[in-house]
């Protein structure tokens, strides 16, 4: 019995570590993308493999500031994708990027409501509405910097019920009915298909939204998805999903 | 005030039967061995176990009844129960305790305090009111504890073994103090031991309770004088003997022959020890009609006297001298002969 | 053949560990120690009283408290009677029934998050009822998460009080019905007395996971400064654009954790030892 512990202990470590091993293969990438950048940055995955098959690329998608903070702290990541130029700012500079950061798209802000507008929200001062529960980002996020800029274009003061981590969130309330709107993307919009729909905010309050993209690592398949994203092809699959271009 | 129990309940493969009742005035014992089911009976009577069949009446009020389906719960029963690990609860002072029947019982704060005090006062433990129980005494414990019960007036005051938890010389005070408090309480007052030596002090009859039945029941001298079952006879000291009469000869179920001056039937034969002798060699010219040999069982030394155990058709305790042990050199295995006077055996119908 | 020389003297009652398990003690406590030291390390020691000035650091605090507290009682006026039942009443199903009660225990906080909004929320299984018929809303509001925390939190007072009961001497409370005492005074006086330094350490744990708790409260309850936005949210979201606000709050938080389980230990949970006191 005195064995058996220590055994199994040992055995564990091990097994915890081989899983862990880095693979040194120059085939495969890690890629850090917006949350807003879900939906385009698989099919951008998808279409890279079929360009190079043989080649490895593993997405973690989640809030610009929650990923920035993430590459910072030295996390295994070769491609970082913003949503917003601050957090990329963050990264080069603590000196995490290994080349100058090149914008590939744009996006705007959107309202987004449940399907058919229910309630018949027509801009962004129909949001300040009492009957209305409103979510938006936080302010600690790209999406949350973005909405109280298109607030104070607006000149209209805002409180939400609910200020979210990150723009899916938002969207999920939305769809699942727990709020009646919010502030996201309009590629969001278009992603969430029939779940929602949503109410243009004009070009005068609305913002624009860049978003760069870093290599963070000399990984050369990083290097060739990062072409392949501002190539030709990457940006027509980014265009369909809404985006902007850069 | 008087009891009227008649108690039937079974837990598992144990069953408990007994009729018993109290009349007023009188203070019963009931003794027994551990398992008998004393607890049991108690329990039935303060309520905390329902009984299966049978009644339980105090001062002609049913208390539990299964055939009407009344069943008065424990709370709402005219009973004190002093328990035998006194089981005062542990973070109230001596004095809370004691006001904790009247207080349950709605009594205001200060009045329940009041008559609390009172009765800390005639217990003699006036002084102790603010302690914990913790700080108290064994037996300063258990006299809180019959303040406690006394304190709500009951009908019925039952004692389970009172002082049993208590060390030999502190159990003496406190048997003295029961008593003396038993004797000045006007209602019922039944108890429950294994001691006879309670059961002598504090009763005026008592019953004898084995594997849940009761085998006898009387004034204390009645029983010890006729026990009608091993329990007793062994608690009494002496030997007892079963068996059919007939023509002079006692016959036991085992197959022993005695010989007694009795009538024919079946009796209860008592053997004292001290009848007993005890010899190496069979004396033919004794006039003991009673000889029999058997095997030395235990021994057990009593100062100059020595009780032997003689093992055989007929087991029996005989008490000889130690000088007369050492003379005769016993030892336990050893081979021995008894012998017994008719006359000295005491018979009385079964 | 032992030697019956004489060692070194061990003076009276301490008794030393074996060797291998006082190394293995002193790895544990430097594994609970580290992340501590860590973080003392890299505080903001100068800009400290700055940051626990700011409002959102005060309001969030203040919310904490409230929140963590209100869900503590909560779990005590319904988590004894449910320790009660599950201790003392055999009924068929109790095993299922303990197991669906302790079952948030075990489970990553943000499932409890799922499962309260799904149930609770605006289109809730039963919140679309409490909305439509009460107008009472959960989600985005204080008491969504006084609910959340105290889904999280019950169960460890349920636990530690059921055991209690379960071993405390049955005797007493007998001798408490004989005195005359319905079933609900020896409950009051009596039992919950007895059981009182497990419920103590399990209101202390309750009130402790309650005070922690982040994913049931940012799935269900929402983060709005001072409504919603307890210390856990507003720590992890200053960790985005101001981790030296997170170091601050998180250090506020150890402080008040610390202070508490250190003000509580003897006195209240020590049992036995500290009742003879």
């Amino acid at each position: 019995m005195a064995r058996f512990v220590p055994t199994v202990l040992a055995g564990s470590l091990l097994v915890v570590a081989c899983g862990r091993a880095t693979d040194p293969s120059a085939h495969s990438a890690t890629v850090f993308a917006a949350a807003s950048l879900t939906d385009a940055f698989t099919e951008l995955g998808d279409a890279f493999l079929v360009e190079q098959p043989g080649a490895d690329l593993t997405f973690s998608f989640a809030s610009s500031a929650d990923l920035a903070r993430q590459v910072v702290e030295g996390a295994p990541v070769d491609v970082f994708a913003s949503a917003d130029l601050t957090n990329m700012a963050k990264v080069v500079d603590a000196g995490s990027a290994s080349s100058d950061p090149r914008s590939f798209a744009t996006n705007r802000a959107e309202i987004v409501v449940a399907p058919g507008n229910p309630l018949d929200i027509t801009g962004v001062d129909d949001l300040t509405r009492d009957d209305l529960v409103v979510v938006v980002c936080a302010p600690e996020v790209p999406c949350g910097t973005y909405a109280s800029e298109v607030f104070d274009n607006a000149g209209v003061e805002f409180t939400p019920a609910s200020y979210e981590a990150n723009v899916k969130a938002v969207v999920t309330k939305v769809t699942l009915g727990e709020a009646d709107a919010g502030i996201v993307y309009a590629t969001d919009v278009l992603a969430a298909g029939n779940a929602v729909s949503g109410v243009e905010i004009p070009s005068d309050v609305n913002v624009v939204a860049e978003y760069p993209i870093v290599a963070v690592s000399d990984n050369d398949i990083a290097q060739a998805f990062i072409d392949f994203v501002t190539g030709a092809a990457g940006q027509r699959i980014l265009a369909a999903n809404g985006f902007g271009a850069p | 005030m008087s009891l009227d129990a008649s108690v039937v309940v079974r837990l598992g493969t144990f069953e408990l039967d007994v009729e018993l009742s109290v009349e007023p005035g009188e203070v019963l014992a009931v003794l027994g061995p551990n398992g008998s089911g004393k607890s049991t009976l108690l329990r039935a009577l303060a309520g905390l176990t329902p009984i299966d069949s049978g009644h339980v009446i105090i001062d002609g009020t049913v208390l539990d009844d299964p055939d009407t389906d009344t069943f008065v719960p424990p709370e709402r029963r005219p009973i004190g129960v002093v328990f035998q690990d006194h089981l005062l609860f542990a973070h109230m002072s001596a004095l809370e305790n004691v006001a904790f029947g009247l207080r349950a019982r709605g009594v205001g704060r200060a009045d329940a305090r009041s008559a609390a005090s009172g009765w800390l006062d005639r217990v003699g433990l006036g002084d102790v009111a603010s302690m914990r129980p913790r700080q108290l005494s064994g037996g300063q414990a258990q006299r809180v504890a019959l303040a406690r019960a006394l304190a709500v007036d009951p009908a019925l005051l039952l004692l389970d073994e009172p002082l049993a938890a208590l060390d030999v010389s502190t159990r003496q005070d406190v048997r003295r103090s029961l008593r003396r408090h038993l004797s000045t309480f006007d209602g019922v007052r039944l108890l429950v031991t294994h001691d006879p030596v309670d059961a002598y002090a504090l009763a005026d009859r008592i019953a004898i309770l084995e594997h849940g039945r009761i085998a006898q029941t009387g004034t204390i001298a009645d029983v010890t004088a006729h026990p009608r079952s091993r329990y007793v006879a062994e608690l009494v000291g002496t030997n007892l003997v079963r068996g059919v009469v007939t023509d002079g000869v006692l016959v036991t179920e085992a197959g022993a022959r005695v010989v007694v001056a009795a009538e024919s039937g079946p009796v209860f034969a008592v053997i004292r020890p001290q009848a007993i002798t005890l010899s190496l060699g069979v004396d033919p010219n004794s006039s003991a009609r009673n000889v029999w040999s058997g095997i030395v069982g235990d021994i057990d030394l009593l100062g100059d006297r020595a009780r032997v155990g003689v093992d055989g058709p007929l087991p029996v305790v005989a008490e000889i001298t130690t000088a007369s042990l050492d003379e005769l050199g016993l030892r336990p295995g050893d081979a021995v002969h008894a012998a017994l006077k008719a006359t000295d055996i005491t018979t009385y119908p079964a | 053949m032992t030697s019956l020389q004489p060692g070194r003297r061990t003076r009276g009652r301490r008794q030393p560990l074996p060797a291998p398990v006082f190394a293995l003690a002193m790895v544990a406590i430097a594994f609970f120690a580290l992340p501590f030291v860590g973080l003392l390390w890299r505080a903001p020691w100068g800009s400290m009283l700055d940051v626990l000035g700011q409002q959102s650091v005060r309001t969030a605090l203040w919310l904490s408290l409230r929140t963590s507290i209100a869900a503590t009682l909560l779990a005590v006026v319904f988590g004894v009677p449910l320790a009660w039942l599950l201790a003392r009443v055999p009924f068929p199903g109790r095993s299922a029934v303990r197991a669906l009660c302790l079952l948030s225990m075990v489970l990553p906080p943000v499932v409890g998050g799922v499962a309260l909004f799904f149930s609770f929320g605006r289109r809730g299984l039963f919140g679309q009822y409490l909305d439509q018929w009460f107008g009472i809303r959960l989600p985005f509001t204080m008491w969504g998460v006084v609910v959340a925390q105290t889904f999280v939190s019950m169960p460890f007072l349920v636990i530690t009080v059921e055991a209690a009961l379960r071993q405390m001497d049955r005797r007493y409370e007998d001798a408490a019905r004989t005195l005359g005492g319905s079933r609900w005074y020896v409950f009051r006086r009596v039992t919950v007395p007895a059981v009182q330094p497990a419920l103590i350490a399990g209101a202390v744990l309750a009130w402790a996971r309650a005070l922690g708790e982040f994913g049931a409260t940012i799935t269900f309850a929402g983060n709005f400064p001072g409504t919603t936005q307890t210390l856990p949210l507003a720590t992890y979201l200053a960790l985005e654009t101001d981790p030296d606000e997170a170091l601050v709050i998180s250090l506020l938080m150890i402080a008040v954790s610390f202070a508490v389980l250190i003000g509580l230990r003897d006195r209240w949970l020590g049992g036995a030892r500290a009742a003879s006191a």
